[in-house]
């Protein structure tokens, strides 16, 4: 039986030919971009402790936000898509996992930049460390059963199986600097931070705001373009398929 | 395009029986198996392996470190406590966590933030029988605290 994956039959092709460049996403994205970097370099207070190095902060906080929301994402389109067996929750899926693993390794390349930098160690086995590295061998292994499994709906359910079980680590991770000791600096904002002003600066406070809502755009930008981009090679593997 | 080319909507499937005769309903329960003896390894490995420092107190009760294990405390650095010559790398300090102190030794270079008073300190490394503790690593924990420099706005 063939089995093919384009759900829209003959229609697809023509949809997603057409879809149109979500550039609203993309202006915003740059412009709170360059914003942000404005901030971080001219605007934002020299941290008293840690120096200018303290920098970083505003761009591995914000990588951390998307790289836990993303694997989030993948196993909550996973769900959506085991229930209803619609390729577009599946598209979403995949296109969340693979713009996530890219936050997730740079959510370890900026944090053992930084910890080079400021405190002299590059990595430690440390319970938010290796969740975190943890949920970078979960996106790899998703797309690499992706990449294996074969081409259709099993993948997808394969896929989905291993995106519910990533998406436990990000609250772990998340967790990890209240549950456990950790050598990772504590949650310094939001409703569990121990001390609820650990910021002391409001500077340092809105620029960290900024950020994160930078590169939130950014991943949405980028998560609808892939999303688009694979319901197209939905299409062709369609188009293919009906032409044999 | 004929409607059966179009990928097969789970109705059919379930149709044929009871949930746990469809693949999804397999699916499902062997995700539920999956999900719960992982969380329970999660559980039991995170109990023990959790305890990523000891804190200088109970280091002190539990005394030296056999064999050559490693073993990491964490402290501050008592302000005043530490001596390295000019010469040398060898640094020697105490640690303490607020009621303890110990005396510790290391040899290697150490980050700026180390001599920070905000910082706390892990020492990597094997504690002695004779109360010192020799560390191999040095992490220092950076303060989570972020407090703006005076006159830089």
């Amino acid at each position: 039986m063939i089995r093919t994956i384009g759900i829209h039959g003959g229609q697809a092709s023509e949809r997603s030919a057409h879809w149109t460049r979500p550039l609203g996403l993309l202006y915003a994205s740059a412009a709170l971009m360059a914003l942000t970097l404005y901030a971080v370099f001219f605007w934002v207070p020299t941290e008293l402790n840690l120096g200018v190095s303290q920098r970083i902060f505003y761009f591995h906080v914000p990588l951390g936000w998307i790289g836990m929301v993303s694997i989030v994402i993948v196993a909550a389109a996973s769900v959506i898509y085991l229930v209803t067996g619609r390729d577009g929750w599946d598209a979403l899926e995949y296109a969340a996992a693979e713009v996530g693993v890219v936050f997730a390794s740079l959510i370890l390349v900026t944090g053992v930049i930084w910890a080079r930098g400021d405190l002299g160690w590059w990595w430690t086995w440390d319970p938010k460390l290796t969740t975190t590295l943890v949920l970078w061998f979960i996106y790899v292994g998703y797309l690499m059963v992706r990449a294996y499994a074969p081409r259709g709906s099993q993948g997808a359910r394969f896929g989905a199986v291993v995106a519910i079980f990533g998406a436990v680590d990000a609250p772990i991770i998340y967790m990890a600097t209240v549950w456990w000791r950790t050598a990772h600096p504590e949650l310094n904002t939001g409703p569990l931070a121990e001390d609820s002003d650990a910021i002391g600066s409001t500077r340092i406070y809105l620029a960290l705001l900024l950020s994160v809502a930078a590169f939130t755009i950014l991943y949405a930008y980028l998560l609808v373009e892939r999303f688009s981009l694979r319901r197209a090679e939905y299409s062709v593997d369609e188009a293919h398929r009906n032409a044999i | 395009m004929p409607e059966d080319r179009s990928r097969p909507t789970p109705r059919p499937i379930a149709a044929e029986g009871g949930v746990l005769s469809s693949n999804r309903g397999k699916l499902l329960v062997a995700l539920v198996v999956l999900i719960g003896a992982f969380g329970y390894l999660a559980v039991m490995a995170f109990q023990s392996a959790t305890v990523y420092y000891y804190t200088v107190g109970e280091l002190r009760d539990l005394g030296a470190t056999q064999d050559g294990r490693t073993v990491r405390v964490s402290g501050k650095l008592v302000q005043g406590s530490f001596d390295r010559k000019d010469t040398s790398t060898l640094a020697r300090f105490a640690l303490t966590d607020g009621s303890e102190t110990m005396q510790a030794a290391h040899d290697g270079i150490l980050p700026d933030l180390f001599f920070n008073e905000h910082s706390e300190i892990i020492l990597e490394g094997s504690y002695g029988s004779d109360g010192v503790f020799e560390s191999r690593n040095v992490i220092v924990k950076c303060p989570s605290k972020y407090v703006a420099a005076e006159g830089s706005g």
